[in-house]
């Protein structure tokens, strides 16, 4: 199976979502063209295409041609790829592991798992297993925003000018 | 005189991150008006794509990897935020906006009380990520904003001066 595995652009790696994913591969189960974004990450996997950013056309590519998305718990990275109707594993960067400030990654995957829009790892030692079954998980469809706050914005500022 | 959308300076305040990701879903509404962005540096080369006059913030990642180096991260973040104030001060003379948008964090909110203090509006738009619980810097915006938004419903016992916007994605 082709991943994209995603940890977003920040500062701070992710090795513990970086090593599993490359063991993953040399398991076989997923395969060696899939595409890792590594960010500022001082680990560089073995394994897999990587990269460590990429601009708007080639992350879209990347998402598109990938049959699973793999992403750490950032806002962005996942309602892009619920947009595009792909299969998500999250993996949420804890506080604990000083992967981030906060736990705030934590809660919204909670939320969006609960809403049956991904499958979600918290135990890193259960990737595999949730690899192995997303052949099964059918995600809710993601409701994008109707473009609501824009119109709140535009209305307030046509008052106030 | 009557004023026209274009008259109308608009300066669109973030940090980086889910933050940017957020505040550049409404790049169409933007383009309505005269507007700039003040970011954090690393996410110019982004923006300048969108062609768009931009100033950048000091925003703690930039400079100092906040696992690694913990112990730096409250005094490097009490001289960003005064270096912030000066540079919110500089930027506020130079445009003069009508309004600042913000998706936040914390080193966007100079701008934004600058602009208070200078009788301009502030819209705050909180975090997608910010479900049941506000967010640090959300407290303090929510006091000074004109206009605050939640993506969230939950969040309403905590902001009922919000105005409840869905998701922005």
């Amino acid at each position: 199976m082709k991943a994209f595995v995603t940890i977003g652009t920040g500062k701070s790696g992710f090795y513990r979502l970086l090593k599993h994913v490359e063991q993953a591969i040399n398991n076989n189960l997923l395969r060696t063209d899939s595409t890792i974004q590594i960010g500022g990450s001082d680990y560089i996997p073995k394994s897999g295409n990587i990269v460590r950013y990429l601009n708007e056309d080639e992350y879209f590519k990347e998402q598109v041609d990938a049959e699973i998305i793999i992403s750490h718990g950032g806002t962005g990275s996942i309602t892009s790829a619920l947009k595009l109707k792909k299969k998500v594993i999250v993996v949420p960067r804890l506080h604990k592991f000083n992967e981030h400030l906060d736990d705030h990654q934590l809660e919204i995957t909670r939320v969006f798992e609960k809403k049956g829009y991904i499958m979600a790892v918290y135990d890193i030692g259960k990737l595999d297993n949730v690899i192995s079954n997303i052949h099964y998980f059918q995600p809710e469809v993601f409701q994008s925003g109707t473009g609501q706050i824009s119109t709140i914005i535009e209305d307030f500022i046509s008052r106030n000018i | 005189m009557n004023k026209v959308k274009s008259d109308i300076k608009i300066c669109v305040a973030y940090s980086s991150g889910g933050h940017g990701q957020q505040a550049l879903q409404l790049t169409e509404l933007y383009n309505k008006y005269d507007f700039f962005y003040f970011i954090k540096k690393d996410e110019i080369n982004m923006t300048k794509k969108l062609g768009a006059r931009h100033y950048y913030n000091y925003t703690l990642e930039t400079y100092i990897n906040r696992s690694k180096m913990s112990y730096l991260v409250w005094p490097v973040t009490f001289i960003l935020f005064s270096l912030n104030f000066i540079k919110s001060i500089y930027v506020f003379l130079m445009e003069k906006p009508d309004f600042v948008i913000s998706t936040g964090s914390s080193s966007a909110l100079p701008i934004c009380i600058i602009c208070k203090l200078f009788g301009k509006k502030v819209v705050w738009i909180e975090s997608f990520a910010k479900v049941n619980k506000p967010g640090r810097a959300s407290k303090l915006a929510y006091y000074i904003s004109d206009l605050f938004i939640i993506q969230w419903k939950e969040l309403e016992k905590f902001y009922p001066k919000a105005v409840y916007g869905g998701s922005i994605y």
